[in-house]
């Protein structure tokens, strides 16, 4: 009875010093993956802090005035005048055709009349 | 134990014990026992605690490795601008260092790196790496190539340390404002400073300063704004050979600053520059005679007081003595002038007539409260303190402040002030950071009925109109303005060669939004032969500004102007 239990004790911390080491060898190696990440994630943020002043850079008002002055021929663009801006009810109605009896009409009568001249 | 004796068990203890003393028994022994098992379990105790806590440590202690790279903490918020664009930023950098005590040899660490970074004083190097310091910095700011050449040489006791450096990628376009940085990323100047002082270094201090956890700070600025500005001034400096450009451009309604620049400027990235002199701040720092612009004050404070009335006449038919001074109009129309021609016409004799009618006592309380006698406060630390006479100052002190001299103000005070006579006569400190309208209401201080207020807008639109700053017209955006021609003090003297031109302007007249405040420094004229008064340097480029900012800034150009009927209504009053 007594060696059975010591037998049962000595397999129990066999198992739980293979265990524990298991767990922390494991729990090791999730910390190193973490700080792994963690260290991606740093560079991405990096990364992205560097895009977006290179990106800043790149829209700079007086960047894009320069490059639009040099490649004036090609974009063909102006300075806005406020004359072109206004409101959508302020332009004037776009102007409407004839009907198409109308439009018959005039036309016969326009052809009767070079008809004439000849 | 290595003898071949059996070693004492437990019970033959015990029993050697009953035997030694027989009166006594078991007791003692016992206690022995029990005094040893006491003593294995401290000690087996300590052991276990000791592998606990080594157990725990020894990964924190392995992270990064001790001289390779070590992260910097001057970490510091961007600055964005009202519409969120990027002002200024941290970008990182390696900064090369050395800790002499754990380098080997000297020499060959000196040549490796001197084969990567040719420039370095080679002796000087072996010194410092042949001494026993714990820390020296060999190179700030190397390129991540040069980075990466070294480490790859692994040399011992060499490292890297990640610090940041600041970026404005605008590089001049709002450096006055922004202000600079030192090597450890401390602000030194402007906005940078006024971060460090208001919020930074206490974080800093009590250790919460993460690189990427701090919020932005966001200022009043408008990036487009602020190159509009910019970009004029530089053309106007050249097309009128000017030594010098100021722009100003102020939000009446909450006096926040859109755009503010001062040209000859620096790129705010380059340490060197921002050190010239001649680069100075002039919109804060400088203080200038403003000269006829501040007509715009003196008929404000005469209407207001009530000493003058719109339709009133002042003689300027012979110039004005007091004392041995004498004083003149520049176009001189030699009659009795209404309060519109005065200002319109920019008659000294006219401002200095109304001036003595309200005296120097009323003149005094008025600049005070338009916060021209005080230095004016805002975020920026680097700001000129206005120089001014004493009280109670004499008839011709009185006389010359009418028209703008005898006082020297700030640009972004003069249009502080300005912004006051527009905006139904309320004066607010100007701010680079964001301000709600609600936030104005309660810095506002009333100092102009707001009659007097739209009087002012209707003189300042038929000036425009009618007046010396009709260059300054915009079609469709109602500007109204005042210019003003300060002659510049010469060996003691006023000389008439060389002049400071200033334009006071705010636009839409009938409910003005912006102010613009534009300075030339010593203007040449365009063409030769032709005058370089106000009206025909600043007037135009405050013109071209607003025709650029204005739709940017979302108003809408009308047609019709409902600020020119009131105006040109007050010219024919007569």
């Amino acid at each position: 009875m007594i060696r059975l239990l010591q037998v049962a004790s000595v397999v129990a911390a066999a198992s739980a010093a293979i265990v524990v080491f298991h767990v922390k060898y494991r729990a090791e190696a999730v910390a190193e993956r973490a700080s792994e990440l963690q260290r991606e994630l740093d560079r991405e943020k990096e990364t992205i802090s560097l895009l977006e002043a290179e990106w800043s850079l790149l829209i700079q008002p007086a960047r894009v005035q320069d490059l639009v002055g040099r490649h004036v021929e090609r974009l063909e663009l102006q300075p806005l005048d406020p004359k072109q801006i206004t409101r959508i009810e302020n332009l004037p109605m776009r102007p409407t055709g004839p009907a198409p009896d109308d439009e018959a009409a005039l036309s016969a009568i326009l052809e009767d009349a070079t008809g004439e001249a000849q | 134990m290595n003898t071949v004796t059996p070693a004492p068990t437990w019970h033959h203890a015990h029993a050697a014990s009953v035997a030694a003393r027989r009166g006594e028994p078991d007791r003692r022994g016992r206690w022995r026992v029990l005094l040893a098992m006491a003593g294995f379990c401290l000690l087996f105790g300590a052991l276990a605690v000791r592998l606990v806590s080594l157990g725990l440590t020894a990964e924190a202690a392995e992270d990064g490795g001790r001289n390779f790279v070590l992260n910097a903490s001057q970490a510091r918020p961007d600055i964005v601008d009202r519409n969120n664009e990027t002002l200024a930023t941290d970008i990182k950098t390696a900064a090369l260092f050395a800790e002499p005590r754990y380098i080997i040899d000297p020499d060959e660490a000196t040549e490796l790196i001197a084969s990567v970074l040719p420039d370095i004083g080679r002796d000087a190097l072996r010194r410092v790496l042949s001494t026993d310091a714990k820390f020296a910095y060999i190179r700030r700011e190397i390129t991540p190539r040069q980075q990466q050449a070294i480490h790859r040489f692994g040399i011992p006791g060499i490292g890297f340390r990640i610090e940041n450096r600041r970026f404005y990628p605008g590089g001049p376009a709002a450096s006055h404002v922004l202000g600079a940085v030192n090597i450890d990323n401390k602000g030194i100047a402007g906005i940078e400073k006024y971060i460090d002082e208001a919020f930074l270094n206490d974080l800093h201090a009590a250790g919460f300063v993460d690189d990427h956890t701090m919020e932005p700070v966001r200022l009043s600025l408008d990036l487009r704004v602020q190159h509009v500005v910019r970009d004029e001034l530089v053309q106007a400096m050249e097309r009128y050979q000017a030594i010098a450009g100021i722009g100003v451009v102020v939000d009446v309604n909450t006096g926040e600053v859109l755009g503010m620049s001062s040209v000859p400027d620096y790129d705010s990235n380059s340490r060197e520059q921002a050190l010239d002199p001649n680069r100075m701040n002039r919109a804060t720092v400088g203080v200038y005679e403003m000269g006829s612009t501040f007509k715009g004050f003196t008929v404000a404070m005469a209407l207001d007081a009530g000493v003058a009335n719109i339709n009133d006449s002042f003689d300027a038919s012979h110039a004005l003595s007091v004392g041995r001074f004498t004083i003149n109009d520049f176009h001189g129309k030699r009659r009795w002038l209404t309060v519109p021609e005065i200002f319109i016409y920019s008659s000294n004799i006219g401002a200095a007539r109304m001036a003595l009618a309200l005296g120097n006592e009323g003149q005094h309380d008025y600049f005070e409260r338009l916060g021209l006698l005080n230095t004016l406060k805002t975020e920026l630390p680097e700001t000129g303190a206005p120089i001014v006479p004493a009280m109670p100052w004499p008839k011709v002190t009185t006389i010359t402040m009418a028209f703008g001299h005898g006082v020297s103000v700030s640009p972004l005070q003069t249009a502080a002030a300005g912004a006051a006579l527009v905006n139904g006569g309320f004066y607010m400190t100007p701010t680079f950071l964001p301000r709600t309208i609600d936030e104005a209401a309660a810095v506002a201080q009333s100092v102009l009925r707001p009659e007097t207020s739209e009087t002012m807008r209707n003189l300042f639109r038929l000036n425009v109109l009618k007046g010396s700053g009709k260059r300054a017209g915009v079609e469709g955006y109602s500007v109204g303005g005042k210019t003003g021609t300060a002659e510049k003090v010469e060996n003691g003297r006023y000389t008439s060669s060389k002049r400071r031109n200033a334009f006071l302007a705010a636009f839409p007249m009938d409910a003005p939004k912006y102010l613009v405040l534009v300075l030339l420094d010593e203007p040449k004229p365009e063409t030769p032969g032709r005058g370089a008064t106000a009206g025909s340097n600043t007037a135009p480029t405050v013109a071209n500004i607003i025709r650029r900012i204005a739709p940017m800034l979302g108003i809408e150009p009308k047609v019709v102007d409902p600020a020119e009927e009131p105006a040109l209504a007050l010219a024919s009053a007569q």
